[in-house]
C-alpha cells in the first residue's frame, strides 16, 4: 500500500520497529541536511542507524544523544530575540535529529520517527519564511516518498 | 532658628543637587513621582521590613544575596516616598541627612530589577501586610525605562513591538506561511479576518516561531469543538513588551492594537495563548493601561479548553501512562487566577499527575518570566535561580513535565540542559488535541 497522507503515515511509523524508526528518521534528516551542516548532525545520523549490541555501542549512543540535545536547546530562538529563520530551521534540524536517538526507555518511543518527521517540516517553512516564497515545498511528500522506499526494501 | 537652619540647608540642597542633576536621573525621578499612587503610598508605610519576602523569593533563596530580597528591589521609589511623604523624611532631607535617589542608584537598581526579578509575585503572596511588592517593582521599572536604564534586549524587543507588531520580529507573512504549512499538514483551514467570529485568538510570536504546533492544536481542537474562531491579520501578537520592561504607554499601545482588531471583527471573546504576561497584558491590566472598559470578554486558552471539556464540547480518550507534572506558569495561575482549569484538563487526560509540593499559586517561577529570559546579562542569574525548580523536580522524579507558557518551556528546557536533567517539556494545548476522540 503506498502511503500518501498523514494518517497512513503515522500508522505505518508506529508499526517499524525502533532501531527501523530510526533509520528511517535519519533518513528524513538527511534529505534536508544542507539546513544545518553542523558535524555534531552528521555524526549523530550515523550512530542512530547502528545497531546497538554492546556496552561502548551504548556509551557512543548516549553520548551522540546528549550532544545534539544540547545543541537543540542551544539553538531556540530566545524570548524576545530578533527571528532568524535560518537559525530556527536548523534548530528544528538538531530536534528532529535529537527525535532519531530519543532513549528507548521512553514511552513515546514508537512516535520517534513521527516526531523527527514533524519538526523537519517545520524546518522547511522556516526556510520558506526566509525565502518569501509563496509556493510550499511540501515536505511531507517528500517524507512520503522516503518511507515507501524504506518499506519496500 | 529653626528657620535660619532650613534656609542654609535648601542652599546646600540646591548646590548640591545642581551638581549631581543629569537629565536621566531627573527623567527617573519625575516618573516615580508620577507612579506614587496611593497604593504605593500605603504600602510604603505598611512595610514592617520582617524580611518574610526574601524566603518566598527564588533569586534570593538561590543565591543567599541580600540585595535580592523583594521589598528592597523597590528600594529606589521608597526613597522617594520617604523623602516627599513622611515628616523625618522631609525633614532629613532639608537638613541634608537623608542620601537621595542618585543615578548610581538607577544604574544600580536596573540590574536588581530586571536581572533578578521575573515578576513572579510570589513575594506579595506572603507579605504579612499584604503589600504587592510586584506591583511597585512594576512601577519602579517605569522610571528605570523612563531614564534608559533598561537591558538592551528588552528594548530592542520594545522597538521591534512597536516597529514591526512582534518583539521576535515576526511578520504578518512569517505567521501566514506557518498557517498554510498547518493547513496543508492537517487539511484544516485556520480563519484570518473572519468578521463576526465568537473568538478572536491570539498568539506569541514564541509560539509562531518555536512551537508551531501549537496553532495545528488550536485548528483541531476548534473544529472538534465547533468553536467559531479566527486569528486577526492586524493584531495576532499577544505578548506585550510595554509591561515586560515598564513603559505603560508602549503597553498601552500594545493593547490598543488587540483591542482594535477585536473590534474590527466583532468577536464576543479575545483568547489569551499560553504566555504568562500576554494574560496579565491583556486581561487584568489592558483596560486600566487604555483607561476603559472592553467591549469583549478575555479569556484564557484554558480557560476555554476547560470550559468546552466541561460542557461535553471537547472530547478525548486515552490517557497518558507516565508520570507527569504541571509547572504553574505564575501570571495565569498566580496572577491571572487560572488554577483549577489546567489540572482538570491534565486529569482528564493523565492517569499519573503528580503535584510538585508548592504549586498552583505558590508555585516557584522558572525563573525567566517579566523580560529575564529576553536579558541576555542575566542568563547567569537564572540559571542559578532555576536550582529552585530543579530541587522541586527531584523530588517528584517525573517523566515528563506539562506547562501553559512558551516562555516557561525555553526556560525549563535551558535550565534542565544545564543540570543535564533529560525531562520532555509539553504545552498542555498540544496535551488535550493529542487526546481529541477522532471524528
Amino acid at each position: 500500500m503506498l502511503i500518501n497522507n498523514d494518517q497512513d503515515f503515522k500508522k505505518a511509523i508506529s508499526e517499524l520497529n525502533i532501531t527501523d524508526q530510526r533509520k528511517l528518521a535519519a533518513k528524513f534528516v538527511e534529505s534536508v541536511l544542507y539546513l544545518n551542516p553542523d558535524p555534531l548532525i552528521k555524526n549523530a545520523l550515523e550512530i542512530a542507524g547502528k545497531k546497538i549490541v554492546s556496552d561502548s555501542d551504548k556509551k557512543e549512543f548516549e553520548a551522540a544523544y546528549k550532544n545534539i540535545k544540547s545543541l537543540a536547546v542551544n539553538t531556540y530562538t530566545a524570548c524576545g530575540g530578533d527571528a532568524d529563520w535560518p537559525a530556527q530551521a536548523a534548530h528544528f534540524i538538531a530536534t528532529a535529529t535529537k527525535a532519531c536517538l530519543t532513549p528507548a526507555e521512553r514511552l513515546d518511543s514508537n512516535k520517534l520517527a513521527w516526531k523527527c518527521a514533524m519538526q523537519l517540516r517545520m524546518a522547511k517553512n522556516c526556510e520558506m519564511i526566509e525565502s518569501d516564497n509563496d509556493v510550499i515545498d511540501n515536505e511531507a511528500q517528500n517524507q512520503y516518498i522516503i518511507i515507501n522506499d524504506f518499506i519496500r526494501k | 532658628m529653626v528657620e535660619e537652619v532650613l534656609a542654609h540647608s535648601d542652599y546646600i540642597d540646591k548646590y548640591t543637587r545642581e551638581l549631581v542633576m543629569s537629565e536621566r536621573l531627573e527623567r527617573g525621578l519625575q516618573t516615580l513621582r508620577a507612579q506614587m499612587d496611593t497604593k504605593v503610598k500605603s504600602f510604603f508605610s505598611s512595610c514592617v521590613h520582617c524580611g518574610i519576602c526574601a524566603e518566598a523569593c527564588l533569586f534570593y533563596t538561590e543565591t543567599n544575596d541580600p540585595r535580592y530580597t523583594p521589598i528592597y528591589k523597590t528600594e529606589p521609589m521608597r526613597k522617594v516616598w520617604q523623602e516627599e511623604y513622611t515628616f523625618w523624611g522631609k525633614f532629613g532631607k532639608k537638613l541634608g541627612l537623608t542620601k537621595s535617589l542618585t543615578e548610581a542608584d538607577l544604574a544600580n537598581w536596573e540590574e536588581l530589577v530586571y536581572d533578578g526579578c521575573s515578576m513572579c509575585s510570589r513575594c506579595s503572596m506572603v507579605c504579612p501586610v499584604g503589600i504587592d511588592i510586584a506591583y511597585i517593582i512594576r512601577k519602579v521599572k517605569e522610571a528605570l525605562a523612563a531614564s534608559e536604564y533598561s537591558p538592551e534586549g528588552l528594548v530592542a524587543a520594545t522597538k521591534r513591538a512597536v516597529e514591526i507588531g512582534s518583539p521576535m520580529g515576526v511578520k504578518l507573512v512569517a505567521l501566514q506561511a506557518q498557517i498554510k504549512h498547518v493547513e496543508a499538514d492537517t487539511g484544516l483551514s485556520i480563519p484570518m479576518d473572519v468578521e463576526g467570529a465568537d473568538y478572536l485568538a491570539l498568539l506569541s510570536s514564541m509560539e509562531i516561531i518555536n512551537f508551531p504546533e501549537y496553532i495545528e492544536a488550536l485548528a483541531r481542537i476548534f473544529k472538534h469543538a465547533g468553536v467559531s474562531w479566527t486569528l486577526c491579520s492586524e493584531a495576532f501578537e499577544a505578548t506585550n513588551s510595554g509591561l515586560q520592561i515598564g513603559n505603560s504607554v508602549v503597553a498601552a499601545e500594545l493593547v490598543e492594537r488587540v483591542v482594535a482588531g477585536a473590534y474590527k471583527l466583532k468577536v464576543k471573546y479575545v483568547i489569551s495563548p499560553e504566555c504568562g504576561h500576554a494574560f496579565s497584558a491583556i486581561r487584568w491590566d489592558g483596560p486600566n493601561f487604555i483607561g476603559r472598559a472592553y467591549d469583549f470578554k478575555v479569556i484564557h486558552i484554558l480557560e476555554l479548553l476547560e470550559e468546552l471539556r466541561n460542557s461535553g464540547r471537547l472530547k478525548t480518550s486515552g490517557k497518558e501512562t507516565e508520570r507527569l507534572t504541571f509547572h504553574d506558569p505564575c501570571q495565569i495561575v498566580r496572577r491571572g487566577g487560572v488554577e483549577a482549569q489546567p489540572r482538570q484538563l491534565l486529569k482528564s487526560v493523565a492517569e499519573n499527575f503528580v503535584e510538585m509540593t508548592d504549586h498552583g499559586r505558590m508555585n516557584w517561577c522558572c525563573g525567566g518570566g517579566g523580560g529575564v529570559s529576553a536579558n541576555e546579562r542575566a542568563e547567569g542569574l537564572r540559571l542559578k535561580a532555576f536550582n529552585r525548580k530543579k530541587s522541586q523536580l527531584d523530588e517528584l522524579n517525573v517523566d515528563t513535565i506539562v506547562t501553559a507558557c512558551a516562555n516557561c518551556r525555553l526556560v525549563m528546557e535551558e535550565g534542565l540542559e544545564e543540570n543535564e536533567m533529560d525531562i520532555p517539556i509539553v504545552g498542555l494545548t498540544e496535551v488535550i488535541a493529542e487526546h481529541l476522540v477522532e471524528d
